[in-house]
């Protein structure tokens, strides 16, 4: 796992995902994204299963940049499941919603959320959001999810 | 010496010792001796004599009923001593004249136990004792007259007293009931109410959930709008005409003025409805939190805020006041002149346990009649030249109303406007 490593986007907007490519693009990040649509989609990608048991094609993402409010299981079950997960738990995930509820913010890092970053209304400002993951990432030490020593 | 002048002849007292009889001679009360054979009154005093107002030589050797009246309870009671040997003594009452005379009779055999000599015979007047008797009759009589009143009395009194009783007894049971009644009907009330506000809250929190959902679910498609005709101006520009140029930029204004309003309205019911404690705040903190917040559009606008020396602690909510402060600094701010540049003054004042906080500028000022219309939602006076949601000042008066306070404003069009609020001192900080 490093910095430049995929990024497995969880949104069930495709505008949003679309924007949050273009926002990558213009924060010129390199990194591979993957996108998925919901919760079961994400669980799916991060198990290996069908359709994403190609591990060359689906590699396990750096980072999970997820939505909380997503249907078929929201951002906050897929952490609790995350969390369980032999060789899964220390995934760093990030979670991009545009909810400003102190509930929701409490809520997220009570399931294991490593961020929560405010998603912007202006594309400017999705660029400056990224442009900030990216920094993060530069600076950010990657646990390795499968030494479970 | 007269001694012998009271006896018969001696024939018949001989056995009797004379020296005995000396004894009752001078007594006080009527002494007479009978002989227990012949029943010959033998011997009378002279007391005896005076009492039954006859001459000793009449009294003595007749026998002894010739004494009394026939069947007088005397001579009966001579009877029964000389038959059984046993004292007897009663009250007799012999009438003389206009007035009854009384006298206790007493009769005491003389002689061995087998046989009786002689009866002596001891009479005493009583006149006392009638009268006592009398009078203790009739007080008796007095006494049970008055107990029989007495009685008919608290007979009577008894009946009233159950009568009240049985009222009271009613009464206490209709008051018991009527207490359990109230209890009921305070507890029905409790819980209806406990209901109610049960009910009222899971509304007020549903309503709270559809508010979030409708703003957030309104500024996920804005977001798309806003973005993508961002890169219509920005990307495909080159390709466009000035006046598509012109919509697509129209359509980003749009989108980010929609954008402000769903904030300022999700803003807005937030404070509504979030359930908030006071805490003593510290005004500095949170006005120098604001500033640095504005800090881009204070050196935008070259503004000078002028900031109290010393800082008070307000109770209130610390979200809630930062929001109150921040849209009233970025309010001076935003409606300035734009012939000079902004200058603010943050002060305070103490009074009466208030703190009142002024947030003043040189700005464009509000007309008189629209001062207390701003305060309302969706008021806006200056549409073209200043952009506005016109929820800023609802959000100020709404947060500040929950944090029991007040706000007001003066102003003079054109000079600027003061805006004040009122939030509690605390009591320690």
């Amino acid at each position: 796992m490093n910095r430049d490593g995929t990024i497995l986007l969880a949104d069930d907007s495709e505008d949003d995902i679309l924007l949050t490519r273009i926002a990558f693009e213009k924060a010129g990040m390199k990194n591979p994204l993957q996108e998925v649509h919901n919760g079961e989609e994400a669980i799916a990608y991060l198990k290996g299963e069908p359709p994403y048991n190609d591990r060359a094609r689906f590699p396990l993402p750096t980072i999970l940049l997820m939505d909380l409010n997503m249907p078929r299981k929201n951002g906050c079950e897929v952490l609790l499941w995350l969390r369980a997960q032999k060789g899964l738990r220390r995934l760093p995930v990030v979670i991009l919603s545009a909810s400003m509820r102190v509930e929701d913010v409490t809520k997220a890092f009570d399931s294991g959320a490593n961020s929560f970053l405010l998603k912007p209304s202006s594309l400017s400002e999705l660029v400056s959001t990224i442009e900030a993951l990216g920094n993060w990432m530069k600076f950010n030490y990657f646990p390795s999810l499968t030494d479970d020593a | 010496m007269k001694a012998n002048t009271n006896l018969v002849p001696a024939s018949s007292v001989m056995d009797f010792p004379r020296h005995c009889l000396a004894f009752a001679q001078f007594a006080p009360q009527g002494f007479a001796l009978v002989d227990g054979e012949s029943f010959i009154v033998l011997y009378v005093n002279s007391a005896f004599s005076r009492l039954l107002q006859l001459p000793v030589e009449e009294l003595v050797g007749k026998r002894f009923e010739e004494l009394f009246a026939e069947n007088h309870s005397c001579a009966h009671a001579f009877d029964r001593v000389h038959s059984t040997g046993r004292p007897e003594r009663h009250v007799e009452v012999k009438v003389s004249g206009a007035h009854p005379i009384y006298w206790s009779c007493t009769l005491w055999p003389v002689g061995s136990k087998e046989r009786v000599d002689y009866v002596m015979l001891e009479i005493t007047l009583v006149d006392e004792y009638p009268q006592k008797a009398l009078e203790l009759s009739e007080a008796l009589l007095m006494g049970s007259v008055r107990q029989h009143l007495l009685v008919e009395e608290s007979t009577a009194l008894n009946e009233r007293l159950r009568l009240e009783i049985r009222e009271r007894k009613r009464t206490e049971k209709a008051l018991l009931e009527s207490q359990s009644q109230l209890r009921d009907l305070s507890a029905k009330l409790e819980s209806e109410v406990i209901e109610r506000t049960a009910k009222l809250n899971e509304t007020s929190n549903q309503l709270e959930a559809f508010v979030f959902m409708v703003a957030h679910d309104l500024r996920a498609p804005l977001r798309a709008m806003q973005g993508f005709s961002t890169l219509l101006i920005e990307d495909a520009g080159i390709a466009l005409s000035d006046a598509a140029k012109d919509y697509a930029k129209r359509i980003v204004k749009a989108s980010q003025f929609m954008d402000d309003l769903l904030c300022d309205l999700l803003a807005f019911s937030r404070i509504s409805q979030q359930q908030i404690e006071l805490f003593p705040v510290s005004l500095e903190e949170v006005v120098q939190g604001v500033i640095s917040q504005l800090q881009k559009i204070l050196e935008e606008t070259k503004a000078q805020i002028t900031l109290p020396k010393q800082w008070p602690f307000v109770l209130g909510h610390k979200p809630i006041l930062r929001q109150v402060l921040f849209n009233l600094v970025s309010n001076a701010l935003k409606f300035s002149a734009p012939d000079r540049p902004p200058r603010l003054v943050i002060r305070t004042e103490e009074q009466a346990g208030f703190i009142r906080v002024w947030v003043e500028d040189n700005g464009i000022g509000i007309p008189a009649e629209y001062q207390t219309e701003i305060f309302h939602p969706f008021t806006r006076l200056n549409g073209v030249h200043y952009e506005g949601t016109g929820i800023g000042l609802s959000i100020v008066k709404k947060g500040v109303e929950r944090m029991g306070g007040s706000v007001g404003v003066e102003s003079t069009l054109g000079k600027g406007s003061q805006f004040w609020f009122e939030l509690r001192k605390p009591l320690s900080t």
